[in-house]
């Protein structure tokens, strides 16, 4: 029996799409049986990071009315074995889906994967809903910026209610020169007010744009850094323990004077 | 057995035909019925005009046989088919067609039971579904399902052939992985032995 993790920010722009691509390769590369449903239904996007675009016949809105079966809306990757896709439809709304038929749709395909991954669309609404539905375990994706810790905060306390105990943080596109310069918060100042177990930080880097761009996750790039970080993000889901890398926020020294200038405001 | 209705009016005869029956039923009762009706014909000029049923180019090509066969030379048939157009055959594209003036959009959808001409581009996760052809006076980057759900002799045209992927009737295609296009022409795709051809339609425009 596999797992069901939803991948979700409240804020967009994050990078949750990014992250269930990476973390999904990282998996199938592991070996393990990995299915990636996207849920951002009108706005689909993770058919067009995995490069997987032009192999949509069917997609989830087909699978829960029942016009196909879920066989036939799965797309294999075309690098990974063991790495699939169910695409959101593009010419619907997230309405034309209920949390009801998420559950039903999670439960079997649960059967046959080790690791279901819903890609959760921006916001609160229906669409979060659905792709929460589901779900055993969530992985918030937050930036160190202001906005999306706060909008993180809200997510979690949605999931909360959810009754999804089981979460895991990843700080996205964090820049160690900045936060070394004390410029950007970094991770500490993030889990504290957060308070959700860290699983993975990733680094701000030009890599996963072009891999982005070109449909190619930068997981599968031995060399690449991020695909570093998201490899052992899915060591860590597997239930291995591995550091975090360091990315700055033990600098003691800065964090100090920024604690001094801050009390004498 | 009565499908067919034959109406003498000033201009000639009129021949409705019924919709609700098979094509072989009328034709048949339309043949009983000038073989008995020949002697009403005149010798000098005959004016039919077809209606209540929506016919395929096939269909009216059996039934000008049909009559021609029976009346003489000098019959002069027409069609008027607005009568019933939303009672569209389920297998064949009518014989009409939706302009769309502008840019289709990601995650629009056009859907036509006769052909669609788009004037303009057709962006990547916009789709169109056509019974008929398509048409794409701009560039195709979407998803195509021209013929829909099973005619195999519909066609796509596009300026500029770039689409995610291409259906006809039954059969599904999308461009090799990693192609580079080197010129672009206006190109055509159609269906032959179960496979969606590509050729290049014009040389010049």
């Amino acid at each position: 029996m596999g797992q069901v993790i939803v991948v979700t920010s409240g804020k967009g722009g994050v990078g949750k799409t990014t992250t269930t691509a990476n973390i999904g390769t990282a998996l199938s590369l592991k070996g393990k049986k990995t299915v990636l449903i996207d849920t951002d239904i009108g706005l689909r996007n993770l058919d067009v990071v995995l490069g997987l675009e032009n192999r949509i016949v069917f997609d989830i809105v087909d699978v829960v009315e029942k016009k196909c079966k879920v066989k036939q809306a799965l797309i294999r990757d075309k690098r990974f074995d063991g790495l699939f896709l169910i695409p959101a439809a593009q010419t619907r709304d997230k309405n034309a889906v209920t949390p009801e038929q998420m559950k039903e749709l999670c439960e079997e395909l649960k059967q046959e994967f080790d690791f279901v991954i819903i890609d959760c669309p921006a916001g609160i609404e229906q669409g979060f809903k659905n792709a929460v539905a589901g779900a055993d375990r969530a992985i918030i994706v937050t930036t160190p910026e202001v906005s999306a810790v706060r909008d993180a905060d809200r997510i979690i306390g949605l999931l909360e209610a959810n009754e999804i105990d089981q979460m895991h943080l990843i700080i996205n596109r964090i820049r160690v020169d900045m936060v070394k310069k004390g410029d950007m918060m970094n991770v500490d100042d993030i889990l504290e007010i957060l308070g959700v177990k860290l699983i993975g930080v990733v680094p701000d880097d030009e890599d996963i744009i072009i891999s982005t761009n070109k449909g190619e996750p930068a997981s599968s790039d031995e060399k690449s850094k991020v695909g570093q970080a998201y490899r052992n993000i899915a060591l860590r889901i597997c239930g291995e323990e591995i550091p975090i890398m360091d990315m700055g926020s033990s600098n003691i020294f800065v964090n100090a004077f920024k604690k001094i200038f801050s009390r004498q405001k | 057995m009565e499908y067919i209705t034959l109406k003498g009016t000033k201009d000639g005869v009129t021949i409705v035909l019924s919709d609700e029956e098979t094509f072989e039923k009328i034709l048949l009762e339309l043949k009983e019925k000038l073989i008995k009706t020949k002697s009403f014909f005149s010798k000098a000029k005959n004016n039919l005009l077809i209606t209540g049923r929506i016919m395929t180019q096939t269909d009216r090509l059996e039934l000008e046989q049909t009559i021609m066969s029976i009346l003489p030379d000098n019959t002069q048939i027409d069609y008027q088919e607005g009568v019933c157009a939303e009672k569209v055959n389920q297998d064949e594209p009518a014989d009409y067609t939706m302009f769309f003036e502008g840019t289709l959009r990601s995650g629009r959808s056009v859907e036509s039971k006769g052909n669609i001409v788009v004037i303009g581009d057709v962006n990547p996760g916009a789709e169109i579904v056509a019974k008929g052809n398509v048409i794409v006076m701009g560039v195709l980057r979407g998803t195509v399902h021209a013929g829909y759900p099973n005619n195999r002799n519909a066609y796509i045209i596009a300026l500029n052939l770039a689409p995610t992927q291409l259906r006809i009737a039954d059969i599904i295609t999308r461009a090799p992985d990693n192609e580079v296009r080197k010129h672009i022409t206006t190109e055509k795709a159609y269906l032959k032995d179960d496979t969606i051809y590509i050729d290049e339609y014009l040389n010049k425009i």
